[in-house]
């Protein structure tokens, strides 16, 4: 399941394949199902006990590219959907298009580079090359706003997980796995479109369900790299689920925050801090819909997250599912009140 | 439709004083078939009630780009840009201020005899930039304050080839097409219930769409604006004699696909608008309108955006009234509901 979801293409903005293969995960652990005028997913678990109404999301929309024009060399004129460091596209595969045609992200050679050889290229000036004769050629292919993905395979040594949209698959099969689960009370369950240009499909979906609480599951950046001795290192892979203290969007909830932590120690589920004030999530535009709810994100640390490869931890993964779970169970408790 | 677009783009309407729309568009319709209404915000709101269920938006922003007053200097108006100006348009154009009437004055700049060798070869910003309208101090304390808009003069032109050319084509253009497609329709007898909807503030906020868009909350939402027209400098612009039809996260994917069907059943010539991102265009605002609305958006290519002498195609601005009049006749809501799945 991981290996599918993770290499499936769902571009922010065209998020149909990822969807489908989400929808069929689910269909037989929810009570109803709804696509949204966005697209996201909304589903609704249904449970015995009155608590408010809980929201678990995460976004299915990965970064990627967009086909802008086609030059008459045949060669694809591109912009990226969500942050994507230029220096880290050059010399990569590329899946193009509903058909997944291959292509390469070039920039010239370094040997006619000269001058430009210590400057970043600009997006405007790198192209994907299909293998295409001329424009006339490449039409048959490709067209402007056709989208493109990293050619990236999941795979899984031991508990190493390599792959492409680790942010945020991860999150989307923890909520799969939630949703197997049985809880007291009812549960949305929300895949998102949209977070990584602006967490769009978030403030629609939350919008139409006015949670009370909202936990949001999410890949998010690890940060033990050689460089970086002098500066804070955490979190690290493999030491458990990340806890959001506070990001750029939103300052997580107090008492979820302490539960959180409690629970995952009574319970020995391993969980480390975000560094706080850095990134931001679905939770953003969640916590501020309508009247405003509590929230709380949970993340797995992964490495390289925004490229074409990274490494993630399956124990991390396990534990921020294992910590979602107790959480549900503790907002039933209604201990806050 | 070029009178209408004359009257339309001759109309001053600065972002935050649209007001002065109002009257014009009330001519341009009978009451008795349409009602028109101007909302909090500004935003112009023209409903034609259907006999069919369902809520289909069109919509084309209002305002325009201006100037406004920062500060009464001596003898000299400065002044600031509403929305984005090229600063580089505005030195040597005539100008009209909106003080506690209309004034006309000349945007100045120390003249080319007193610079230095330096300030020969800078560009000239809003700080070496002033409006002089030939009276004193007193005079202009008396009559012009800090907040009055400016606004550039402008004379409409006719081209070759049924080129226009104008001021504020961003986006009366636009707001011409949907009015025109408006008219089309009525002579159709099913129809869901159709409104044009003139937004206020567009080019600093987007507000008028944010809040007319929950408002009204419609079931589709088509939006117009304009694009970059291929010109020298902008080689991936798209040619004057096609529409754009915008693809991208701002955008529902079923629209993008029926706008395009639709286009090619009518053979209308158009081009596909990569928008990976932000649209830069109400489209976004309208989309997350309450728990969402289903998009899409049709844009017309122009020249020299944001000058006072923006230019575009007559022929394919009638097209474009078309294509959405065809659009919405045809369109079925329920094929871009919310689907249930179980």
């Amino acid at each position: 399941m991981l290996k599918e979801l993770c290499n499936a293409g769902g571009v922010s903005g065209n998020e149909k394949e990822i969807r489908d293969i989400i929808i069929n995960a689910i269909k037989p652990y929810c009570d109803s199902i709804k696509i949204d005028k966005l697209g996201n997913i909304i589903a609704l678990k249904k449970g015995n006990k009155k608590s408010g109404t809980i929201m678990i999301a995460a976004h299915m929309d990965e970064v990627g590219f967009m086909i802008k024009s086609i030059e008459e060399s045949g060669s694809l004129k591109f912009a990226p959907a969500g942050g994507i460091d230029p220096r880290v596209m050059i010399g990569k595969r590329l899946l193009v298009g509903k058909d997944k045609i291959p292509g390469i992200l070039a920039y010239k050679p370094i040997h006619v580079q000269r001058d430009d050889y210590k400057n970043i290229p600009k997006v405007s000036d790198l192209n994907i090359d299909i293998g295409a004769k001329d424009k006339k050629d490449a039409e048959k292919y490709a067209s402007a706003g056709d989208y493109a993905i990293f050619d990236t395979e999941f795979e899984k040594t031991g508990n190493l997980l390599k792959g492409k949209a680790f942010d945020d698959r991860f999150g989307c099969y923890a909520l799969i796995e939630l949703l197997k689960k049985k809880h007291d009370s009812s549960i949305y369950a929300v895949f998102t479109v949209q977070e990584e240009v602006g967490l769009r499909g978030a403030s629609a979906a939350a919008y139409g369900i006015m949670p009370d609480y909202a936990l949001i599951f999410e890949g998010t950046s690890a940060a033990e790299f050689p460089e970086k001795k002098d500066l804070a290192d955490f979190p690290k892979m493999g030491e458990g689920v990340v806890i959001t203290i506070s990001d750029r969007s939103m300052f997580s909830d107090r008492w979820l925050l302490e539960s959180a932590q409690n629970v995952a120690k009574k319970n020995k589920v391993k969980f480390q801090f975000k560094q706080p004030m850095i990134g931001g999530t679905d939770a953003g535009v969640i916590h501020t819909t309508g009247k405003g709810c509590r929230s709380l994100v949970f993340a797995v640390p992964c490495r390289y997250i925004h490229s074409p490869v990274g490494y993630a931890d399956m124990r991390d993964l396990k534990s921020m599912i294992k910590l979602g779970e107790l959480m549900i169970k503790e907002i039933n408790k209604g201990a806050h009140k | 439709m070029k009178d209408m677009l004359k009257s339309f783009t001759d109309l001053v309407a600065i972002s935050g004083e649209e007001e002065h729309a109002i009257s014009l568009i009330r001519q341009m319709f009978d009451s008795h078939i349409v009602s028109i209404d101007v909302d909090k915000q500004g935003s112009i709101v023209i409903h034609k009630k259907g006999n069919k269920p369902g809520k289909v938006w069109m919509s084309a922003h209002l305002d325009e780009i201006g100037l406004i007053v920062t500060k009464i200097d001596g003898q000299y108006v400065r002044f600031t840009e509403v929305g984005g100006y090229d600063e580089k348009v505005l030195y040597g154009q005539e100008v009209t201020v909106f003080g506690d009437r209309e004034y006309s004055g000349i945007v100045g700049a120390k003249p080319p005899h007193l610079m230095t060798a330096d300030e020969h070869t800078k560009m000239l910003t809003f700080g070496d930039l002033f409006i002089d309208i030939g009276r004193d101090e007193t005079f202009l304390k008396a009559h012009i304050k800090v907040g009055d808009r400016i606004a550039l003069k402008n004379k409409f032109c006719e081209l070759k080839n049924g080129n226009v050319s104008t001021k504020a084509m961003d986006n009366r253009s636009c707001g011409v097409i949907i009015m025109s497609a408006l008219k089309g329709l009525m002579k159709y007898s099913d129809l869901p219930d159709v409104y044009v909807v003139l937004n206020a503030q567009e080019e600093t906020t987007f507000l008028g769409a944010t809040t007319a868009g929950y408002n009204i909350f419609p079931d589709i939402a088509f939006v117009t604006d304009v694009t970059f027209a291929k010109q020298p400098g902008v080689a991936e612009g798209f040619a004057m004699d096609e529409i754009a039809i915008g693809k991208g996260a701002h955008i529902s994917p079923d629209i993008f696909e029926y706008l395009k069907k639709t286009a090619e059943t009518e053979h209308i010539k158009y081009a596909i608008e990569a928008m990976p991102r932000a649209s830069g265009t109400d489209t976004g605002a309208v989309q997350l309108s309450r728990s969402g609305v289903s998009t899409g958006i049709l844009s017309l290519p122009i020249k020299n955006m944001h000058s006072p002498v923006e230019t575009g195609s007559l022929e394919t601005m009638k097209m474009a009234a078309r294509l959405l009049e065809r659009a919405i006749a045809n369109i079925n809501i329920e094929d871009f509901a919310v689907k249930t799945i179980k």
